[in-house]
């Protein structure tokens, strides 16, 4: 039925993309929030002078280091990716995408690379004040390179700020600041930058709490809890409220996106947030069999989150798919004519192009931009492809996330509050949650991730540009051998990554000189 | 001016850090205190 | 600024921590720049257009072929 699609390259392509963002992400988060606890503890020490402060600095810039050094260019393969197995993206939001990532390139790039090698090689060479900007120049550097990343991920979710052309059939710029400053893209840059300081608190505290159950390095290890800790945690209550804010936005721009994470199958005044569930695995849109199996909600939390109204209406999937003149819902199949309309007309304009007809060419234009919004609808082939696929996996991977969240506030306030009463080392147990709770916040983040992407299927740009369409014409056998190449360099990178960290941790701080000299 | 609360919204991050720095060195001032009373209790 | 790379050099001669850290770095972007953007992508994986022209040309193909099977679909249902 859909032969002029090659599904294998479709999904091999969004494989290899998933594989290698996955790689990159176990890099990202330690690099952008590790630089925040080393300028603090490098601030402390520069202010009061006392030396153990800068061996603590120094210490978790050394991991920072390895961390950095290792995971340095493996978004070059992303970037390489835009161009060979999502050509067709490329050309069509090129224009708009590749602002953002050249202004990460020259602007947050370069300030993040200079100041680093002063940061790793002025300790004791150049002045503390000069080194203590430094730190904080990586520190916000690497945020700004985050935030340019996510303006063009939050223009994939909800594209504004831009027309589209049709004779080079691409998506034009006309207004960076909307794009800059969409509130899509602000929030999704503050929740991920929160994540990440939240996931490099855990890396401190994992690693110090494993010297504290050692009994090494105490007292450094003691004050890296309770810097991480309380940062962490401060990070962590900022994390949920701009979780509450993407919740928001979703509800707003992405209803079916909201909809799976909910597996909400039928819309509801007063919607409840499902807290656990497990859903049916038998239900299927537009059915009539039991959406979930079992479930705990709070009563209307849904429709506050979404909307900001305890009795608003949160539409479910069989609402975006069949429609609902209740609530004024368009169905899918309307959306799916005026998108072909849309398409209709781009093409009626490259043929009145080509027979140079002024006028039909500006009737066209007319027709297009009045259904433009719809356009990406125009190349769906049924109603319920407008519903993410992986519904299970979007609604576990989200309780997964919110969950952990949750649990992350409290491990950190007893971090925080034993921590600074220093009873720590009495409650061992709490240790080894904090050395467990770094790999789950990285679950956690992961999860994030795969609702946020994996949910906005089956779009690349929201509503306008279907995956499918995205990808380049190349073979799907080059997309899967070059995934089983970048599988195979970026483990090795991993395990390379794994050993020399242990190798450092294990090592520990006791040996680092406070006399100057590279953190190495 | 359209795009005044997003502005501010992104400006929260350095607020969120300096308040972090600030908090960072109040708990620390409270723990050292808890520290040094029980190395001497010791 | 001489003084500060000799002394950066040096530093980096004694440690075998530093010289893991930049043969990876350095081995890296060999193969990320060298090998991949430099000889693999061009070479075997980047879609072949002849200018910018038959690029939208063939997007805009794209887009329009699939959105008329669309419509074929539609009709035979």
């Amino acid at each position: 039925m859909i032969e002029n699609i090659d599904f294998t390259l479709v999904n091999w392509s969004r494989g290899q993309f998933a594989m290698i963002a996955f790689y990159h992400w176990l890099f990202i988060p330690i690099t952008i929030g590790t630089t925040y606890i080393i300028a603090i503890a490098q601030t402390i020490h520069v202010k009061t002078g006392d030396p153990e402060w800068e061996r603590l600095a120094r210490f978790w810039a050394k991991l920072f280091g390895i961390n950095f050094a290792i995971g340095v260019g493996t978004g070059i393969i992303l970037g390489l990716e835009f161009g060979t197995n999502w050509a067709n993206y490329s050309w069509i939001a090129g224009d708009i995408f590749g602002a953002p990532l050249a202004a990460e390139g020259i602007m947050a790039f370069f300030l993040e690379s200079t100041f680093i090698a002063v940061m790793f090689f002025g300790w004791g060479k150049v002045g503390k004040k000069f080194h203590l900007l430094s730190c904080w120049l990586v520190a916000f550097g690497a945020s700004l390179s985050a935030l340019w990343i996510l303006v063009a991920n939050g223009w994939m979710n909800y594209p504004i700020g831009m027309v589209f052309n049709p004779d080079t059939a691409r998506h034009e710029m006309v207004d960076f600041w909307a794009i800059l400053f969409s509130p899509y893209a602000v929030n999704k840059f503050l929740h991920t930058i929160t994540s990440c300081l939240v996931i490099s608190a855990f890396f401190v505290i994992a690693i110090s709490s494993w010297y504290l159950l050692k009994k090494r390095s105490i007292l450094l290890a003691k004050r890296s809890i309770v810097l991480a800790a309380t940062f962490g945690l401060l990070s962590s209550v900022y994390l949920a409220m701009t979780g509450d804010g993407s919740a928001y936005y979703v509800a707003q721009k992405q209803p079916a996106k909201l909809a799976t994470m909910e597996g909400l199958f039928d819309g509801e005044e007063g919607a409840g947030l499902v807290m656990m569930g497990i859903l049916n695995p038998n239900k299927k849109l537009g059915d009539d069999k039991k959406d979930f199996l079992f479930k705990m909600e709070i009563p209307k939390m849904l429709s506050i989150l979404g909307y900001r109204d305890a009795n608003a209406f949160v539409p479910g999937m069989n609402d975006l798919v069949y429609g609902n003149e209740e609530f004024g819902i368009m169905s899918a199949e309307e959306k799916m004519g005026k998108g072909r309309i849309a398409l209709g007309a781009l093409a009626d304009y490259k043929e009145a192009h080509r027979n140079n007809d002024q006028q039909a060419m500006d009737e066209a234009v007319l027709l297009f931009n009045e259904h433009y919004q719809y356009m990406g609808y125009g190349n769906l082939h049924y109603p319920e492809m407008i519903i993410p696929r992986k519904i299970p996996l979007i609604f576990y991977s989200f309780r997964i996330m919110v969950i952990s969240g949750m649990l992350f506030i409290g491990v950190l306030l007893l971090f925080m509050y034993l921590s600074v009463k220093n009873r720590l080392e009495k409650q061992k147990w709490l240790l080894y949650v904090g050395i467990w709770c770094f790999p789950l916040s990285f679950i956690a983040s992961m999860a994030g991730w795969i609702v946020a992407e994996v949910g906005r299927q089956p779009w690349t740009i929201q509503g306008l540009l279907p995956t499918m369409i995205s990808t380049s014409n190349i073979s799907a056998n080059a997309v899967i051998a070059t995934f089983w190449l970048f599988a195979a360099m970026l483990t090795v990178l991993v395990i390379a990554e794994y050993r020399i960290m242990i190798g450092a941790i294990r090592k520990g701080p006791d040996n680092l000189s406070t006399k100057g000299g590279p953190n190495v | 001016m359209e795009h005044l609360t997003q502005i501010l919204w992104l400006a929260s991050f350095p607020v969120l850090i300096y308040v972090g720095y600030k908090l960072s060195l109040y708990a620390l001032k409270l723990f050292h205190k808890n520290y040094e009373k029980d190395e001497e209790t010791e | 600024m001489k003084n500060f790379f000799l002394y950066i050099y040096n530093k980096i001669k004694e440690s075998s921590l530093a010289k893991i850290l930049l043969l990876i770095i350095f081995l890296k972007f060999a193969m990320f720049y060298g090998f991949l953007k430099g000889y693999l992508y061009p070479t075997f994986l980047k879609p072949k257009y002849e200018n910018e022209d038959h690029r939208s040309e063939e997007v805009i193909k794209k887009l329009l072929d699939n959105h008329n099977k669309t419509l074929k679909d539609d009709r035979e249902h």
